[in-house]
């Protein structure tokens, strides 16, 4: 079982959820570029300007671990990432976990996404210069980093440590993503876990995913908010089990 | 008294100068302090039940707030200092930083979030001031380097433009030299100008050398060589600056070789910077000590002279570019570019070179590092002799070149050396000669009027019957000139200014290939 974290953390988004498997499965666990203890000199400005950057990467874990029929289970953005991943070599997948997914932020015409085109402008500005986050990102972001990088580390926050410029880049490449018609290429059992009051995910584009996806089951959770594998790990934990003991029955 | 909170501690709580709340794990507000109110705009009594924290704030907030904040809060139990905004229902924005803290049961269950809120404004404004300031400052670094740029351009094409007058005058110099006369006058007057123009070529040449160093393009191509040749050579073309200086030479070369990948003319070039710079800065009567030797995988060429010394506080300045260090009233001649291009180039071979004095008056230790060949290598490359004798056999050459006094110098030269010349200024004019005169070696510069020297190569390369020794002459020095002057048909490359020994080296060696390949058909 492959465990993806979504835009914002690192893989500690799992530490609730993902021991619970390491019993019947081989757990694999990693921090996207920019995230956690990756290495940021592997960004690449160009590779990951899209999600299919992202989605190479995974596969490339894929190859260098050998895995062939896993199970994929994202969160968020990752959500969609694993869907482009099982797009390109689906032998590799044998069923995906898609928690909270999105395959579009912006609303469109005949389609509610939860996010206006301002809404993203904002955030993706306010990323950009650093208004938005930690305090202690606007140091280096005034100062430049390599003088003094001691400024440039978290101090407060020991978690989910990221990069701020790869995750301004990966925000604007996140929202700005388009995926509905990537969903219909997927066949293969897929769960779709969605939040109640979800913000970033609402009920409407879970709905959508399914309709999209015809291997798909839709589950509800009573969690609210977009990270229920942190604040309702027990519930989160016992949909993936159901859905992966009936794979292998 | 702790556990009686008494009318203070309430007041502080609802006038805090931060805002306060008290939130479900979910966010659910169920106590905030006035402070919070007031800063919203609304009345207690208007926020409605169940309202969320996070719906209070912006929407590029809530979506931090959802994937960062809450997060966060969860795994370490705490947040500090993050930076939110608060949108008012008015529409305004209030910029927070906000501190956290979850409180959870004896299970470990959150209960609830204890929340606090500074107001940041005035913060804001300064950290959008100072990242302006910011950006102004790297747009005046960018446009800094912009004008550092055309400003080496420019040296660059001056260091271009200098060297072509320098041709002929360096030609003409040593054909005055050459001339058979017992005038004093003259011959003296030669000399000064031969040392002159020497000069001259060699700050040209540093200046090139030192654009090139900008422009991140001065390359060096290392051979394995023996150094003890390469060092001999370079001292005993060095002598008569030493002689003229009155400056004793001491040589101590070891007597086996010591084999190093070196470009031997960039290593000469470095040996004469340096003594050089003693020269300048040793009174008459002193001397220069040269030592090479072998320390274990490096080679370590040391050149000590009796002169005045370095402050020991200016040693590591002396590589600066531009840099004389020291004192003012002692200044001497020259750009002050010698020792830098000397750093780099020993830097670029993977060595060492570093400045020893004791202090002024006690003279200056430089000391270069080259990484040594452990064995000898094979197919290693000769030293050339600088000055090696050579037998002039009469040709007849064709000198094409549009500077009317540099071809007219270059002819006199090589009629001084027994020669038979004609000289064309252009391109159409070199080929018609090239069919009567029938010239066994053309000398051919490349920018020329109407057909540029490479395709009067080719052309000639087309021609029926024997074969002139092609010989480009150009400004330009670079590999990709070489290759392309090859491509043409060139037998050999000569870069301006010419000096006259190469030219009359070069022609003596390839006339020579010439006649025994002609001898073998």
């Amino acid at each position: 079982m492959i465990f993806a974290h979504g835009f914002g953390c690192d893989q500690n988004m799992w530490r609730y959820v993902a021991p619970q498997f390491e019993r019947d499965f081989t757990v694999v666990l990693f921090d996207h570029v920019g995230a956690g203890r990756a290495d940021a000199s592997a960004y690449d400005h160009e590779r990951h300007g899209t999600l299919s950057g992202y989605a190479t990467d995974v596969l490339a874990i894929c190859e260098e671990l050998g895995l062939e029929r896993a199970i994929f289970v994202g969160h968020s953005v990752s959500a969609m990432i694993g869907v482009l991943a099982a797009k390109q070599q689906p032998a590799r997948f044998r069923a995906l976990v898609l928690v909270g997914p999105s395959p579009r932020y912006l609303d469109d015409e005949g389609y509610v996404g939860g996010f206006s085109r301002s809404d993203v402008d904002e955030l993706l500005d306010s990323l950009e210069s650093n208004y938005l986050g930690w305090s202690s990102a606007m140091a280096p972001a005034i100062m430049g980093n390599p003088d003094r990088p001691e400024l440039g580390t978290e101090l407060a926050n020991s978690f989910c440590q990221t990069d701020p410029d790869i995750a301004a880049q990966f925000a604007r490449v996140t929202f700005l993503s388009d995926n509905r018609e990537d969903l219909a290429a997927i066949d293969m059992p897929t769960l779709i876990l969605q939040c109640s009051d979800d913000i970033i995910a609402p009920r409407s584009v879970g709905e959508f995913v399914h309709t999209k996806m015809p291997g798909s089951e839709l589950v509800q959770l009573q969690a609210t908010g977009h990270c229920p594998n942190l604040s309702a790990p027990a519930e989160t934990t016992a949909a993936i089990r159901e859905f992966v003991d009936r794979l292998a029955s | 008294m702790a556990d009686h909170p008494t009318p203070g501690a309430a007041t502080l709580y609802d006038e805090a100068p931060c805002a306060l709340l008290l939130t479900q794990p979910t966010g659910e507000i169920v106590h905030a302090n006035q402070t919070f109110f007031d800063w919203l705009g609304v009345t207690r009594g208007e926020l409605l039940e169940g309202t969320r924290f996070q719906s209070l704030l912006s929407m590029g907030s809530r979506i931090y707030y959802e994937t960062h904040y809450a997060p966060l809060l969860q795994m370490q139990g705490a947040v500090s200092e993050i930076a939110l905004e608060i949108r008012r229902p008015d529409g305004s924005v209030c910029p927070v930083v906000a501190s956290a803290r979850q409180v959870r049961d004896a299970a470990g269950v959150p209960v609830v979030h204890h929340v606090a809120l500074f107001d940041s404004s005035d913060r804001r404004r300064y950290e959008k001031e100072l990242l302006e300031a910011r950006k102004r400052a790297e747009r005046a670094a960018n446009e800094l380097a912009a004008v550092d740029r055309q400003k080496n351009d420019f040296i660059a094409m001056l260091a271009h433009e200098l060297r072509n007058p320098l041709a002929p005058v360096r030609t003409a110099v040593d054909l005055l030299r050459k001339v058979d006369t017992r005038d004093p006058i003259v011959r003296k007057a030669s000399e000064v100008l031969q040392r002159q123009v020497e000069q001259m070529v060699r700050l040209v040449e540093d200046l090139l050398d030192i654009t090139r160093l900008a422009q991140d393009k001065l390359a060096i191509r290392p051979l394995p060589v023996n150094l003890v040749a390469i060092v001999g050579h370079a001292l005993e073309a060095h002598e008569p600056l030493l002689d003229r200086a009155r400056l004793r030479l001491e040589s101590r070369l070891p007597l086996e070789a010591i084999y190093a990948d070196v470009d031997a003319t960039r290593l000469t070039q470095v040996i004469a910077n340096v003594l050089n710079n003693a020269a300048k800065f040793t009174a008459p009567g002193g001397s220069v000590t040269v030592e090479l030797l072998r320390a274990g995988d490096e080679a370590v060429i040391r050149i000590r002279d009796t002169g005045i010394g370095i402050d020991p506080t200016q040693l590591s300045a002396v590589f600066g570019m531009f840099m004389q260090a020291r004192p003012s009233a002692e200044r001497k001649g020259g750009l002050g570019l010698g020792l830098t291009l000397a750093k780099s180039l020993i830097e670029r071979h993977g060595g060492q070179i570093s400045a020893h004095s004791e202090g002024l008056g006690k003279g200056t230790e430089f000391v270069i590092r080259l990484p040594a060949r452990l064995a000898q290598p094979e197919g290693i490359a000769p030293a050339a002799a600088p000055h090696a004798t050579v037998r002039v056999v009469p040709r007849r050459v064709l000198v094409v070149e549009d500077n009317h006094d540099a071809a007219e110098l270059m002819a006199l030269l090589l009629e001084f050396q027994g020669h038979q010349v004609r000289r064309a200024h252009d391109g159409v004019e070199a080929l018609r000669l090239a069919d009567v005169f029938r010239p066994e070696v053309m000398l051919l510069d490349i920018g020329l009027p109407q057909l540029d020297g490479y395709e009067v190569a080719q052309r000639i390369r087309a021609m029926p019957g024997p074969q002139p020794v092609l010989v480009a002459l150009t400004g330009w020095g670079r590999d990709s000139d070489l290759r392309r002057s090859e491509a043409a048909g060139f037998d050999a490359h000569l870069v301006k200014p010419i000096d006259p020994d190469t030219l009359t080296t070069l022609l003596a060696d390839l006339s020579r290939r010439a006649s025994e390949t002609a001898g073998g058909g």
